[in-house]
């Protein structure tokens, strides 16, 4: 084709444009929907990815994470949650103090924070875990100087308190041994309940108070299951770097866990909507909707359906109560009800029917009068909390410092999943035994060799035969590694962790220290985030020089499903496109192949003239590409209005788990010139194929068309 | 000027046969057609409708392809050519001049009467200019070239169309039914003007026609009844206008299943 036809081809395609208009105007519309769609969607997600970007690297995964080159499964931060059963396997880097201080002479690298995850189930202790604390809290104060009987006068009503548990023991124990005799568990629940409610014991108790405690802690507490064990995901990290380097976190209730302390710090979201007690969330949960969010009761069934199934368990509740709360709360709702003959059960119930109304007032009357007689949550700021490896005995008693949260996203759901316990508790609970801790049991091991003659002789006493630890230490067993298999845990070993671990929790460790042994991984925080493929790469280089066993990988991939949640989308929408436009495709062949059939004369004198095949497939494709640029300039001025206009005045986040998505409470979408170039270019390509097939068939008119046209 | 002195044949057809099927129905359209066009000839193709005038037309035209037999234009054959060669035949040595007149109504007078130029390439601005301009100013339309088709009178759309025919110069104007949506005094000005640059320009034409009155004014009448020929030579003003003189050739059947 030459120049001058190539003239003629877009003259004709201009001039015929008013001509075919209802084709071109479909047309056009779909290519203007379809690139205003493509543009404002791929700047949207790109913007969420931002947003998630931000809501995940300044909360938990930092840019970048290295961890062990030998590991089976691929780091991921976040897609641990709620997988208990297939822990994958990441290994671990043995000394994290290496890797940071060569990652850390790198000039992008802002920090390297130590990191592991790992799952762990939280006691707040059952009754009989919180009777021996407070009997040892109370016992410590006690002069040593007194004898055993003013000992025991002084502790008088501890042991009660002690005694009626274990009584109430005996008759859960004795009501299961009715339907399930000859179980093992059951016989061996009665042989250490003989032990306890024996004579001897309580006869014995002060000659080792700590012995004595120890027994009631690993053999009775067990027994019982009467605590609200809490399944949570924790973070172990060098808290301090974590609190300077993660932007986001922020201490909301109680304190920051002090430098080199042991500690952890509980997730708000999680101590407001999980962990506290049950009612009391209804009358928050309902006093936000009303208050923040506006909706009434009377406005969603849901939170009718939530006041309703949780009063159904109001029995339940009034079980937790205590005799005096319960006579407490008994007269204050007599009062407030006006119906002074109602028993507990009926008032509660009475209470817990609430209304839009009523619930002012009630929800002023309950923390004024009911909630001061409770317990709020099992365990307060301040409280010494007991976290145990799941699957695995490794547990530690821990200060619970505070709560915190992920600023922005503390209501999306995501950043509720983790807790943050401090560098030396986690690697305990994983199971990293390090040199410190080895040097340090053995040494305690011997002070509690030169006592062994005196606890031989209580045991003796007590029992009248030696104490069956070998049970509780298999249970109790450390996920030991290899060079710390030598370590055959006994009753000694038991009792040195145990007194170890008591220690450690008045010790303030150095950085030292808790850079000085291994962790699960280490997050990176970039000071430019636009070079995190170049660093990655030179961090990759620097340590492989190094012969550091690690690997590097960057947020997307380390936040596991998260992260690759964006790619789901982007799939879901890429789907969801194509089926959109094989339909556009369709109409837009269609219309094609109407305006092609109106113009078969033109087309059959075109050719009767002397005008070739190609030329009517220019023509043809001119038009198309002429309109499909019209209405994609079109269609990207009205995207970039869009999330130029959406990117000033943000979108709300319309549920609280959006947060995430948002990386805030409003998402502030942006678009740049990379966003442009996609949808036009894909709804370019669909319209030159839909015009293909009309061309086609108007390359078949035959000539003879222009002869018999008008007859 | 007598016809019979530049005797140099611009189309020559022999022995065309063509059969369309019409659904179940075998039309023969032509049965064995015989004719040569001598270059400078201003001939006259009569038949009523359906006689294989408007096939005979576009077997010369390239725009179709007889069933058996052969088609010359200017000595190359037409029969086995790829369409592309043909394309380029009706391009360069053919003229069309259509009974609707088939004008872009989106381009200008002018831009129609480029049209084929632009088609061929090769020419510059200023002579594609002067070839336009003077046909334009040939067929009296110079003050009308902006003028859209559609802001013009059938016959100086025609006109037009004449134009355009030309401005390749091409071998031979064929022009089907160039009258036929014009009134009579319309389309007598048609064929004088046609005439004229036959005489004038020795343009080839062949145009068909079913107005008897036409025919005065030509050198030489085909006359096709049924797709068989009967030609009259030379035909004399008054000839023509002997009764019986069109259409009286022996009749053929038309072959019916």
């Amino acid at each position: 084709m030459n120049l001058n036809t190539f003239q003629l081809v877009l003259l004709l395609a201009i001039r015929s444009f008013w001509d075919h208009r209802i084709k071109n105007l479909v047309v056009g519309l779909i290519v203007f929907f379809g690139v205003f769609l493509l543009v404002s969607t791929s700047a949207m997600l790109d913007s969420i990815n931002r947003a998630m970007e931000s809501s995940i690297t300044e909360s938990i995964t930092g840019h970048l994470q290295i961890y062990d080159a030998n590991a089976e499964d691929k780091l991921s931060m976040m897609g641990l949650a709620g997988n208990f059963l297939s822990k994958p396997h990441v290994g671990h880097i043995s000394n994290f103090h290496t890797v940071r201080s060569l990652v850390e002479r790198h000039p992008n690298v802002k920090a390297v924070v130590p990191m592991g995850t790992d799952t762990t189930i939280v006691y707040s202790g059952n009754s009989m875990d919180r009777a021996v604390l407070a009997f040892r809290q109370g016992y410590a104060l006690l002069p040593s100087r007194m004898s055993a009987s003013e000992k025991r006068l002084a502790m008088a009503e501890n042991i009660l308190v002690i005694k009626r548990i274990i009584t109430h023991i005996r008759e859960e124990y004795e009501r299961m041994r009715g339907f399930s005799t000859g179980q093992q568990y059951v016989n061996d629940a009665f042989d250490v309940l003989d032990k306890v409610q024996g004579p001897q014991f309580w006869q014995y108790f002060f000659v080792d108070a700590s012995v004595s405690l120890l027994f009631l802690e690993t053999h009775v507490a067990p027994l019982i299951d009467d605590d609200r064990p809490v399944f949570m995901e924790v973070i172990g990290t060098d808290l301090q770097r974590f609190k300077e380097n993660f932007s986001r976190f922020k201490v909301v209730k109680g304190k920051m866990v002090p430098a080199g302390r042991r500690g952890v710090l509980i997730n708000d979201e999680q101590y407001e909507k999980v962990i506290k007690d049950r009612i009391a969330r209804v009358f928050d949960h309902v006093w936000e909707k009303r208050t923040v969010e506006n909706i009434y009761i009377k406005d969603e069934r849901e939170i009718r359906d939530y006041i309703e199934r949780r009063a159904r368990e109001y029995k339940q509740w009034i079980l937790s109560f205590d005799s005096l709360a319960a006579k407490k709360i008994e007269q204050t709702l007599q009062v407030f009800l006006n119906d002074r003959d109602a028993g507990l059960d009926a008032l509660i119930a009475e209470f817990l029917a609430l209304d839009d109304d009523n619930f002012l007032e009630r929800y002023d009357f309950f923390y004024q009068n009911i909630a001061p007689q409770l317990k709020l949550y099992p365990f307060d700021i301040g409280d010494t909390i007991t976290l145990k490896k799941f699957g695995q005995g490794a547990s530690q008693n821990i200060i619970f410092y505070g709560t915190y949260q992920f600023d922005g996203v503390e209501r999306s759901g995501f950043s509720a999943l983790f807790h943050l316990v401090d560098m030396m508790t986690f690697r305990e609970l994983y199971g990293f035994i390090t040199d410190e801790k080895r040097a340090q049991i053995s040494l305690l091991k011997e002070e509690f060799s030169a006592l062994e003659w005196a606890r031989d002789a209580v045991e003796k006493e007590l029992f009248n035969e030696s104490v069956d630890f070998e049970g509780q230490a298999e249970r109790d067993t450390l996920d030991l590694s290899a060079d710390n298999s030598e370590y055959e845990l006994d009753e000694r070993d038991l009792l040195a962790r145990k007194e170890a671990q008591r220690r450690s929790h008045l010790r303030e460790y150095s950085q030292q220290e808790i850079d000085k042994g291994p962790v699960i991984s280490a997050s990176v925080v970039l000071n430019d985030v636009r070079q995190l493929a170049e660093t990655q790469k030179d961090l990759a280089e620097m340590l492989k020089d190094e012969k550091i066993p690690v690997q590097i990988t960057d947020w997307q991939t380390a936040s596991g499903y998260v992260g690759q949640m964006i790619n789901v989308m982007k799939i879901v929408l890429l789907v969801f496109m194509v089926f959109v436009f094989c339909v556009s495709m369709v109409v837009v062949n269609n219309a094609m192949l109407m305006s092609t059939m109106n113009r078969y004369a033109e087309i059959g004198t075109l050719r009767a003239i002397g005008a070739g095949r190609s030329v009517i497939v220019a023509v043809f494709l001119t038009e198309t590409i002429i309109l499909t640029m019209i209405a994609s300039v079109l269609g990207i001025l009205a995207g970039v209005a869009l999330i130029e206009y959406l990117g000033v005045i943000g979108i709300p986040a319309p549920r609280f788990e959006f947060q995430f998505l948002f990386g805030g409470r409003h998402l502030y979408p942006f678009i740049e010139m990379s966003h442009l170039y996609f949808g036009p270019f894909i709804i370019l390509l669909i319209s030159i194929a839909a015009t293909f097939y009309p061309a086609l068939l108007a390359t078949r008119v035959s000539p003879v068309v222009a002869m018999n046209a008008g007859e | 000027m007598p016809v019979n002195e530049c005797r140099n044949a611009i189309v020559v057809l022999e022995d065309v046969v063509k059969n369309y099927s019409l659904g179940k129905v075998n039309v023969k359209a032509l049965k064995g057609v015989n004719l040569t066009l001598y270059s400078g000839e201003f001939a006259a193709l009569v038949g009523t409708s359906g006689s294989g005038k408007s096939t005979l037309l576009n077997m010369i035209g390239c725009v179709d392809l007889p069933t058996s037999g052969h088609v010359y234009i200017d000595g190359v054959e037409i029969v086995n050519q790829s369409d592309a060669a043909l394309t380029k035949l009706r391009l360069h040595k053919l003229g069309f001049v259509f009974q609707s007149f088939n004008l872009m109504n989106v381009l200008s007078v002018y831009q129609n009467v480029e049209l084929p130029l632009l088609l061929q390439g090769g020419y510059s601005r200023k002579e594609r200019r002067m070839r336009v301009e003077a046909l334009l100013e040939r067929v009296g339309l110079m003050s009308h070239l902006s003028h859209r088709p559609n802001e013009l009178s059938g016959g100086q759309r025609q006109r037009v169309s004449i134009a355009r025919a030309l401005v390749g110069k091409p071998k031979i104007v064929l022009a089907d039914e160039p009258t036929a949506n014009l009134d009579s005094v319309t389309g007598k000005e048609i064929i004088d003007l046609m005439y004229e640059i036959n005489q004038t320009e020795h343009t080839t034409f062949l145009f068909s026609t079913h107005d008897p009155s036409v025919v005065s004014r030509v050198d030489r009448v085909i006359s096709i009844r049924d797709g068989s020929l009967r030609e009259e030579e030379a035909l004399t003003s008054d000839s023509v206008n002997a009764p019986g003189a069109i259409g009286a050739e022996s009749v053929s059947k038309t072959e019916m299943p």
